[in-house]
């Protein structure tokens, strides 16, 4: 390898804020850098603490997704039927970072569960977008855009370590909407 | 100062390592007992579960725009191997880079040795030798020798040791964990068309030789396309003849990185790369994302990959379309439905006065056994003197796609029957699974007869 190859390569690691592999889109998705007080308890993770809700972030419509993830959803996919199961999957995804957060025993199951979402999603927006579609680090960059967060998300996916996802043909029949924690 | 450059490198290259998606064209129909191949992927270091399952989705999506389709007829379709490597949130940052280059090192480490448990102290101390610095690094001065400076020799030995036990124990379970799966997906006569990127590549090679180990019977049953090769050899399957089945960006700053450092470190060197993908500047400038570099089809790494991976899925169909594995069965037998004809009942006297009867050993869990050919559309005989057909239907099944084909063998209580032909004639009746017909035809007749069924 050359030296010019080497040197861009560092200076390009060095930009990088966030690791990890995955397709990446040309759009950067917008995202807080600090925590939020919120506005309003959400219900649909359940019965919360104070950390927990402040981990989520501000989400004013109580539907589990911190608003600012909820206007990139809108702004970024255009029919409503991608825009539903994107929202799902924002909440499958915060769901993960909340049990991360309690660092509890991760089961198949619920890997499966946010693996048909994560899919279901995919399909959706690939009929449109094609590989220009957001990548998965796409969405954890959004999504878990500060330090408490992204260690929360992270523990939760080092606790499904060696986990085989199974994805099925048609993988939104798969998705529910998210369980009480 | 280059040995320096070239760890730094490693610690940041790691850091970056992608996915990718791949696609494959089908030459005609499958046969019609034959479900397509499971698709699965492995991923790399730095990967999240989230983007192990966007590759393989991905992936799919290429499949599918080439007529390749997931099996439909299955409970689950595609599968990902997801290893988590390196991103614990409950690390530091500086100990997940560690982690993750230990983990690389353990692993080139194993591969070096081949894998062989017999040679764990030879790879131990080939572990040891790549991460504990040289003292000419450690009095490097500057940028690089801040960033390297938990490299001390004091901190890797402590580190080190933790890491070889942790690491290899981690991995080590992983691997037992994939096995497993494979187990359980193979041993049904599904057949598994697996990627593997970059890091992936060591430890699907890992849990592939593994499982060969342990269940030869079932090794043709799969095939790996890597990409971003961080193995020094591809994994092939026993008897393949498939020589080519990786592809390496020339262009692919992390597997370079990673194959000088093992080369230096007398480690196996990360396969050679063969094929080049233009320096793709903003999309991805190491060259090493599994679907911006391996995946684009414009560029030579993506349509080798992509060929690779049809060649593999091709070659499943084909070796085994008529061979059938399937694994432990316990059922039972529905009497109301189950009968000889033309008798058209379970037991009494026959057209020719003989009795006959089903053997109650068959109420009993079954072990099943492998067959090795399959008829698909079952046999028709023309009887000489007598024919006699035992329509079987089976319940309570454990596991009803395991049911391919049920054959039967009939014992005499005196001399044996001259069976000229005794097979499948009927099933399954209706789309039940464990439902069909066995048709005995013989040139004369005997005392008694019992049928005794084999599940396959």
């Amino acid at each position: 390898m050359s030296l010019i190859k080497r040197s861009l390569l560092i200076m390009a690691l060095c930009g990088l804020s966030a690791c990890g592999g995955g397709d990446t889109s040309t759009t950067s998705p917008p995202g807080n850098t600090t925590v939020e007080p919120p506005i309003k308890t959400t219900v649909i993770y359940g019965a919360l603490s104070s950390a927990e809700i402040a981990l989520i972030g501000k989400d004013a419509d109580t539907n589990g997704i911190r608003d600012d993830v909820d206007a990139w959803i809108l702004a970024t996919f255009k029919d409503s039927a991608t825009q539903t199961i994107a929202k799902t999957r924002a909440q499958w995804l915060t769901w993960a970072m909340l049990r991360g957060a309690r660092n509890v025993p991760v089961t198949t199951s619920e890997t499966n569960k946010i693996a048909a979402a994560n899919a279901c999603w995919i399909e959706k927006a690939y009929s449109t977008m094609g590989d220009g579609l957001p990548g998965a680090n796409d969405w954890e960059a959004l999504l878990f855009n500060t330090h408490l967060r992204a260690v929360a998300y992270l523990t939760w996916d080092a606790n499904s370590d060696g986990i085989v996802r199974e994805i099925h043909a048609n993988p939104c029949n798969d998705v529910i909407g998210v369980p009480t924690l | 100062m280059k040995t320096i450059l070239k760890k730094t490198l490693t610690f940041l290259l790691l850091v970056s390592i992608s996915f990718s998606s791949i696609a494959f064209a089908v030459t005609g129909p499958a046969p019609v007992c034959l479900s397509t191949p499971h698709l699965g992927f492995t991923n790399g270091i730095q990967n999240t579960s989230e983007q192990a399952v966007h590759s393989l989705v991905i992936l799919r999506q290429h499949a599918k725009a080439r007529g390749m389709v997931s099996p439909s007829n299955k409970d689950v379709s595609d599968y990902v191997f997801y290893h988590q490597k390196g991103i614990n949130g409950t690390e530091s940052r500086i100990t997940s880079f560690l982690l993750d280059v230990m983990e690389v090192y353990w692993q080139l480490a194993q591969a070096t040795v081949n894998n062989d448990p017999a040679k764990e102290q030879q790879a131990m101390q080939l572990f040891f030798k790549t991460v504990l610095p040289s003292s000419s690094d450690a009095s490097t001065s500057g940028m690089l020798a801040n960033m390297l400076q938990f490299l001390t020799q004091a901190q890797n030995e402590r580190i080190a040791l933790t890491m070889y036990t942790g690491i290899g124990g981690t991995l080590l379970d992983t691997t037992a964990k994939d096995v497993a799966k494979l187990y359980s997906i193979l041993s049904k006569g599904d057949t598994l068309m697996m990627a593997a990127h970059s890091q992936g590549t060591l430890s699907a090679n890992a849990a592939l030789q593994e499982f060969a180990k342990q269940y030869p019977q079932f090794a043709s049953q799969v095939r790996l396309a890597s990409a971003g090769m961080a193995a020094p050899n591809v994994w092939q399957t026993p008897g393949s003849i498939v020589a080519n089945t990786y592809v390496t960006n020339t262009n692919d700053l992390v597997i370079d990185t990673i194959r000088d450092l093992a080369r230096s470190k007398s480690l196996a060197p990360s396969a050679v790369a063969n094929a080049t993908h233009p320096v793709a500047l903003f999309a991805d400038i190491t060259g090493h994302d599994f679907t911006k570099i391996y995946l684009d089809e414009s560029a030579e790494t993506g349509t080798k990959f992509m060929q690779i991976f049809s060649n593999g899925y091709t070659q499943l169909l084909k070796e085994n379309s008529a061979k059938v594995f399937v694994a432990d069965l316990t059922y039972t037998v529905d009497f109301s439905r189950t009968r000889w004809t033309p008798e058209n009942r379970i037991s009494g006297p026959d057209g020719f006065g003989f009795t006959t009867s089903i053997s109650q050993t068959q109420l009993s869990p079954t072990t099943i056994r492998e067959v090795y050919s399959l008829s698909c559309g079952g046999n028709s005989t023309t009887p000489i003197l007598k024919s006699y057909d035992f329509t079987f239907f089976l319940g309570g099944l454990s596991n009803p796609d395991a049911v391919v084909s049920v054959a039967g063998t009939i014992t005499m209580s005196a001399v044996t029957y001259p069976v000229t032909k005794l097979g499948l004639v009927n099933s399954p009746i209706g789309g039940i699974p464990g439902a069909g017909t066995i048709r005995l035809t013989g040139t004369t007749g005997t005392p008694a007869y019992t049928a005794t069924l084999s599940i396959f």
